[in-house]
C-alpha cells in the first residue's frame, strides 16, 4: 500500500480534529504534544491506535503503543511511515 | 488487642515459604518471601532508629511500586502510618498533602527527591541505598485529636479545592481483608495482579489479601496498565489468577487488548470497583474469560468495600441496565436514609473510617448517629433496593463524579482552575455519554481588558490545569462563555449548562 505524506497528514489531522480537538484547525500544530498535554487521554490513545491500524493497514506491537510513537502528529506520521516500509 | 495489618503481613505462627516468589516486578528482579521480610525489617529498623514509632505519619512517593511496598511494610511493622502519594500528581498537590497531613517523614526515590527536595526545606535528608529518607525537623502541631490505631491515610478529591485525607484504622482495613479472604477461596497458589496504584484503595485488597495468603503478587506500573496490549501479554506470562481493576481498565482490555491472542485460563477471579461497568464490554469480557468468576465490589474510600454482587456466568443478550452493587458484606451494616425506597446509602460497622484528617467540620456533615447511638457514614450515593434485595446505584447526591474509577469533586477542578489570574469565572460540569463515559467540561469567562486577550486559548488553560490538577481530573473540553446562566438566587445554573451538552 502506498500513500503520500500529504494525504497521511490530512487523515491523521482530520481524525484528531474530529475526535479530540475543540479549537480551530490552525491551532493544532504538528509538533504539539497530544498525550502529555492531556488533549488525548489514556483511553482515547487506544482508539487512535485502532484508527491508524485500520486506515493505514499497519499493526502496532504491544510495546509500540507508546507515547514515543504517538505524542505528536509528526511522531505518529514517522511511526506509520516506518511501519509501512 | 485487635488484629493489625502487621499481623496479616507477618502471618504469625507460620514459617515463611522458602524459595517462593512474593513479588513479581515487570522487567526487574522479583523478591522471595524471605527477601521481602528482610527488606521490611530493614525499613522498620531505619524508622525506629530515627525515633519514628507510635503512629508517626510517613509519606511514600517512589517511581516503582516495589520500592513503595518495601517501605510500606516497614511503616506498618514499626506501628507507623503510611501516606501513599501519587507520583503522577502535580508537585503542588503533593506538597499540599505533605503539609496538610503533617507528615513526620518521607520516603522518596532519587528522581523524585530531585524534584521535591527544594520545596521541603524543613526536612533533613539522608541517602539510603537507592532511596532517600527525609525527616521533618520540627514536631507537627495538631489542632484536633486523632485516633491511635491508624494504618494509612488516603487523600481523595475535596470539594473545597484541596484534597482531603481519609484516615483508615487497622480495624477498618483488617475487617475488609478478612471478609474478602473468608468469602472467596484464595490460596498460596494464587497469583494476584497489583494493577491499582497504592494511593488508590483497590490496592488494599491486592497487597494484604495476597500476602496474607502467602500468594504471589505481580506489580504493574501505570505505564503498563494503560497499555492493554502489554497488560494482556503480561497477564498470560505471569499466569495471573486474581485480578482487581476498574471497569475503565477492564473495558480497555477487552476492546483494545487483543485478548483472543492470549491464554488467560489461569484467571479465577475478576473483581471490579470504582464506577459503573457498562454492560456491552462486561458481557464481552465475561464471555472471553468464561472460567472466571466476576464480582462487582462497591464502597467509597471511607468504608472500602461494603456491598458486593456476583455477575452471572453469562450476561443475557437483552440486558441493558448495569448490574446492582449488591448486598452487605458481613463486616458492615447498610441501610437507606430514613428507610425510604430510594435514598442515600448509609454504612455502619468496623469498616467505617474514623474520619477525615483534621477536618472535624466535614466529619460532622458525613456522620450521622441514630437513636441507638450507632454511627452511620453517609455515602452520598443514591440507591434503590430491587426485588432480590440488591442495592442498585442511581446516582450522586452532590457534585462528585466518577471517571476511570477515580472520584472527582467538580468543585475541586473549578476552584483550582479558577485560580488562573486571567479568569473572571469558571464552572465545571460533567455529563455521561450513552456508553456511560463521563465527560467533564470547563466553561470559563476571561476578565475584561486583558492585554493578551487575543492570545489566550483553551490550550493555554489546559496546560495550566495540568499544573494544578492530576491528569485524571483534567476536563475533556474547555469552552469560553460570554454570559454564565444564573439561577434565581444568582448562582451558576449548572442545569442550564448541562443542557447545552446533552441536548
Amino acid at each position: 500500500m502506498s500513500i503520500n505524506n500529504t494525504s497521511m497528514e490530512e487523515q491523521i489531522r482530520a481524525y484528531i480534529l474530529e475526535e479530540h480537538f475543540d479549537e480551530s484547525p490552525e491551532e493544532l500544530k504538528n509538533d504539539m504534544e497530544l498525550i502529555s498535554s492531556g488533549i488525548i487521554d489514556s483511553v482515547s490513545i487506544l482508539q487512535l491506535v485502532d484508527f491508524l491500524e485500520e486506515t493505514f493497514g499497519i499493526e502496532f506491537e504491544p510495546h509500540e503503543v507508546d507515547h514515543s510513537n504517538l505524542n505528536t502528529v509528526n511522531l505518529i506520521m514517522e511511526f506509520v511511515q516506518s511501519k509501512m516500509k | 488487642m485487635s488484629k493489625t495489618l502487621a499481623d496479616l503481613l507477618l502471618n504469625k505462627g507460620n514459617p515463611l515459604p522458602s524459595n517462593k516468589t512474593a513479588l513479581f516486578c515487570q522487567g526487574k528482579a522479583g523478591l522471595s518471601y524471605e527477601e521481602l521480610h528482610t527488606a521490611w525489617e530493614k525499613w522498620k529498623q531505619v524508622l525506629l532508629n530515627k525515633g519514628l514509632k507510635n503512629q508517626k505519619r510517613i509519606g511514600v512517593l517512589t517511581n516503582s511500586k516495589k520500592d513503595a511496598l518495601l517501605a510500606i511494610g516497614g511503616v506498618i511493622l514499626s506501628d507507623n502510618v503510611y501516606v501513599p502519594l501519587d507520583k503522577n500528581a502535580p508537585i503542588e498537590r503533593n506538597l499540599h498533602i505533605i503539609a496538610d497531613n503533617q507528615l513526620h517523614a518521607l520516603i522518596l526515590d532519587k528522581a523524585i527527591k530531585a524534584d521535591y527536595r527544594p520545596h521541603l526545606t524543613d526536612f533533613e535528608c539522608i541517602e539510603l541505598e537507592n532511596t532517600y529518607f527525609l525527616q521533618r525537623s520540627s514536631e507537627p502541631i495538631l489542632e484536633e485529636l486523632i485516633p491511635n490505631d491508624l494504618a494509612y491515610i488516603l487523600n481523595t478529591s475535596g470539594s473545597t479545592g484541596k484534597p482531603k485525607g481519609v484516615m483508615i484504622s487497622h480495624e477498618n482495613a483488617v475487617s475488609f481483608v478478612d471478609w474478602a479472604d473468608e468469602i472467596f477461596d484464595f490460596s498460596e497458589k494464587d497469583i494476584f495482579a497489583s494493577i491499582a496504584p497504592f494511593h488508590f484503595d483497590l490496592s488494599i485488597f491486592d497487597i494484604y489479601v495476597a500476602l496474607k495468603n502467602r500468594a504471589s503478587l505481580v506489580l504493574f506500573e501505570p505505564e503498563e496498565t494503560q497499555n492493554p496490549r502489554l497488560l494482556a501479554a503480561a497477564l498470560e506470562k505471569c499466569q495471573v489468577s486474581v485480578l482487581y481493576a476498574t471497569p475503565t481498565l477492564l473495558g480497555a482490555l477487552v476492546n483494545h487488548g487483543k485478548l483472543q491472542r492470549y491464554n488467560h485460563t489461569t484467571l479465577r477471579y475478576v473483581f471490579f470497583a470504582g464506577e459503573v461497568f457498562p454492560i456491552p464490554p462486561l458481557r464481552k469480557l465475561n464471555a472471553q474469560w468464561e472460567q472466571a468468576r466476576f464480582l462487582n465490589l462497591y464502597g467509597p474510600t471511607e468504608t472500602n468495600v461494603c456491598t458486593w454482587f456476583e455477575i452471572p456466568n453469562s450476561v443475557p443478550n437483552d440486558r441493558v441496565e448495569p448490574y446492582p452493587i449488591g448486598k452487605d458484606c458481613s463486616h458492615v451494616q447498610t441501610k437507606i436514609m430514613d428507610n425510604q425506597e430510594e435514598g442515600e446509602l448509609l454504612v455502619s460497622g468496623r469498616a467505617v473510617t474514623p474520619g477525615y484528617w483534621q477536618q472535624s467540620a466535614k466529619n460532622e456533615m458525613v456522620f450521622w448517629e441514630d437513636e441507638n447511638q450507632l454511627v452511620w457514614y453517609k455515602t452520598g450515593d443514591i440507591v434503590q433496593k430491587n426485588e432480590a434485595g440488591d442495592y442498585v446505584f442511581m446516582g450522586r447526591r452532590d457534585r462528585m463524579v466518577k471517571r476511570r474509577g477515580y472520584r472527582i469533586e467538580l468543585d475541586e477542578i473549578e476552584k483550582c482552575i479558577g485560580q488562573h489570574t486571567f479568569l473572571e469565572q469558571v464552572a465545571v460540569i460533567a455529563h455521561q455519554k450513552a456508553n456511560h463515559q463521563t465527560i467533564i467540561t470547563c466553561f470559563y469567562k476571561l476578565k475584561k481588558g486583558l492585554p493578551i486577550e487575543n492570545g489566550f486559548s483553551s490550550s493555554i488553560l489546559r496546560e495550566y490545569s495540568l499544573s494544578v490538577l492530576p491528569i485524571y481530573m483534567l476536563p475533556d473540553k474547555f469552552e469560553v462563555i460570554e454570559v454564565f446562566p444564573t439561577t434565581s438566587t444568582q448562582k451558576v445554573d449548572y442545569q442550564a449548562l448541562l443542557k447545552t451538552r446533552t441536548s
